[in-house]
């Protein structure tokens, strides 16, 4: 069989060679093929002596220089890799790259390169849809995450964050409390001035809640007409005063022919106890159902004596 | 002689992380023999298998210790942080997290690349653990800042590689793994399949991205403390010789050397050449001291 003649320019595809990756020539074009100089517009022979660097954008030297070398030098070839080349013209240039190692002494590397303009399209359209996707991601867990209402936390949220904050408060040896929002009379805003009045007054609370900022770790919609605070690092001072500021928010909310008022519960892990949040929620309840039976509008902390479980005094 | 390389207990006072947990989570290696503790310290876009070209010759004269930065290579994924890697401080502290818990002083760092600011950050908050420098083809900032400074990129060009990396294989690598591999794979299969040289972590490697050429740290250099040697190499588009002389002049105690070499890996390309001057530079040094004693 006779052999065939070999004629790189009659390949539909680059093939190109560069030289000195390991000696101290230049990082050049050292051969290309017709495709080269056809479809990136360069005069015959333009490319010979070109350095790698004006060859490719300054996007595409640092990819090559940070990952495809270091491949190159440690398998031998690194292969479908996007580029840009910069045209003859200076217009940039998707390609898709196949390189071998082909001497490791002299470090020159063979170059298979095409034209990837369509399948650039492509990739945009993907990263563009996969930007979207991550978007609609993040909407949906704000949406799962969040109260509709008051735009708080809501309750699944809630306890997925709550054992953290007591794991970390109890790390690092601090107070953490529990506060839990009850509104008074809720049932009878309900029944008597309607249902849309008792949304808009979960709503203002919610809203002015929420403006409360940092004051809290989690500020959650508990329940119908129930909200929690949890808190990794207070003490009772600082929760107390927190209660006083939640009172004086509800008293701004006008409802009917007087204003709204709150009972509050308030649990606080103390010394050397590492309370699930389970436990310290069930605590905060018992002083709240404290406050609600002891007349309403104010509030209870709870805390162990040998008289009983909820400290009586008025907070 | 690493004796935090053990079992060392979570220390709750300072609230340093345990050894092990650092260890795990930064894929950290120790390696060779040698009195004095060298640390080696990747660039962008690898992980510590560049040094494995010049790991032999070091390994006969120091006690290495190579790691990953979390997102890179071997190190631990979940302990990703977008907000604590978006800058190279988040870098340096992974630095500081491992030569606290093996408790290492006095150590030669080899930082490569955007290492090398990495390591002077982490050297200007824990100073006492870092003996001198040597750094491989470093640059303060990588972005062009009229009238006198040529980072050699514009941020055109920085937005263009972000694009590039989205567009690549290598970002795409870990989002396909997975379903390559079925749901039903094991972790172990899906690391096997992206393990090859240069793997990491496609988000991961944006951030380090961002954070590394979007920098600009000019201003540690003048407040540098440690003797230094930087190794630029003759042709360097990332970090041409021009900056390494704009970083000797400002460096108090630092040398440079120019390579005979192309690119930006000298480590990986001419390794004898740079452990030919690492070694020159050294003895120089080791023979100052003697003489000073």
């Amino acid at each position: 069989m006779n052999a065939l003649p070999l004629n790189l320019d009659a390949f539909p595809c680059g093939c190109l060679i560069t030289s000195g990756t390991k000696t101290s020539q230049q990082r050049e074009v050292a051969y290309a093929n017709t495709y080269v100089h056809e479809v990136f517009g360069f005069p015959d022979e333009a490319l010979i002596g070109k350095s790698l660097a004006s060859l490719l954008t300054p996007a595409s030297v640092i990819l090559f220089d940070s990952y495809m070398l270091p491949m190159l030098m440690n398998d031998g070839y690194c292969d479908e890799i996007l580029l840009e080349i910069r045209a003859y013209h200076g217009e940039k240039v998707p390609i898709v790259v196949n390189t071998r190692l082909y001497d490791p002494q002299g470090g020159r590397i063979h170059w298979a390169l095409f034209n990837a303009t369509q399948r650039n399209r492509l990739y945009q359209e993907l990263l563009e849809r996969r930007r979207q996707l991550e978007e609609k991601a993040a909407q949906l867990e704000t949406l799962s995450s969040q109260d509709e209402l008051t735009g708080l936390l809501n309750r699944r949220e809630l306890l997925k964050r709550a054992d953290m904050i007591l794991a970390q408060a109890i790390r690092a040896y601090q107070t953490a409390g529990v506060l839990l929002v009850d509104i008074d009379y809720f049932k009878e805003i309900n029944d008597y001035l309607g249902h849309a009045e008792g949304d808009r007054v979960l709503a203002a609370l919610g809203r002015r809640f929420r403006e409360l900022g940092r004051q809290a770790d989690v500020i959650a919609r508990y329940g119908g007409e129930e909200f929690i605070f949890v808190l990794g690092n207070t003490h009772q001072d600082g929760i107390c005063a927190l209660a006083e500021r939640l009172h004086a928010i509800a008293r701004d909310i006008p409802i009917g022919h007087s204003t709204l008022t709150i009972s509050i519960g308030i649990s606080l892990s103390e010394g050397a106890e590492a309370p699930t949040f389970d436990e310290l929620f069930r605590k905060a309840d018992r002083a709240l159902y404290l406050a609600k039976s002891e007349g309403r509008n104010t509030t209870r902390l709870y805390r162990e004596s040998a008289f009983g479980y909820v400290d009586k005094t008025h907070v | 002689m690493i004796q935090g390389i053990s079992n060392r207990q979570y220390d709750e006072e300072l609230g340093m992380p345990e050894a092990q947990v650092v260890c795990q989570r930064n894929n950290v290696r120790v390696v060779g023999r040698g009195s004095h503790v060298m640390m080696l310290a990747h660039g962008f876009g690898c992980d510590q298998s560049m040094f494995r070209f010049l790991q032999p010759e070091l390994e006969r004269h120091f006690t290495l210790v190579l790691f990953d930065y979390v997102g890179a290579g071997g190190s631990d994924l979940a302990a990703f942080d977008a907000e604590r890697y978006s800058s190279l401080t988040g870098y340096a502290q992974d630095i500081i997290d491992i030569l606290e818990s093996l408790e290492l002083h006095d150590v030669t760092f080899v930082g490569h690349s955007v290492s090398s600011m990495i390591g002077l950050l982490a050297a200007q908050r824990v100073p006492t653990r870092f003996a001198r420098f040597v750094m491989l083809s470093p640059s303060p900032c990588y972005l062009n800042k009229p009238p006198d400074y040529p980072g050699g990129f514009e941020y055109d060009d920085l937005h263009d590689l972000i694009d590039l990396m989205d567009k690549n294989y290598l970002g795409w690598a870990s989002h396909l793994a997975p379903l390559v591999m079925g749901p039903e794979a094991s972790g172990e299969h899906v690391r096997e399949l992206a393990n090859s040289f240069c793997t990491t972590d496609p988000l991961a490697a944006k951030v380090f991205a961002q954070a590394t050429f979007f920098s600009d740290y000019r201003y540690l250099l003048p407040e540098t403390r440690h003797p230094a040697l930087i190794l630029q190499s003759r042709q360097d588009t990332l970090a041409p010789p021009a900056i390494g002389r704009y970083m000797h002049e400002r460096m108090p105690l630092s040398e440079l050397e120019i390579i005979e070499g192309e690119g930006h890996c000298l480590h990986v390309t001419h390794p004898e050449r740079v452990w030919a001057a690492m070694n020159d530079y050294f003895s120089n040094h080791e023979a100052g001291r003697e003489n000073n004693a």
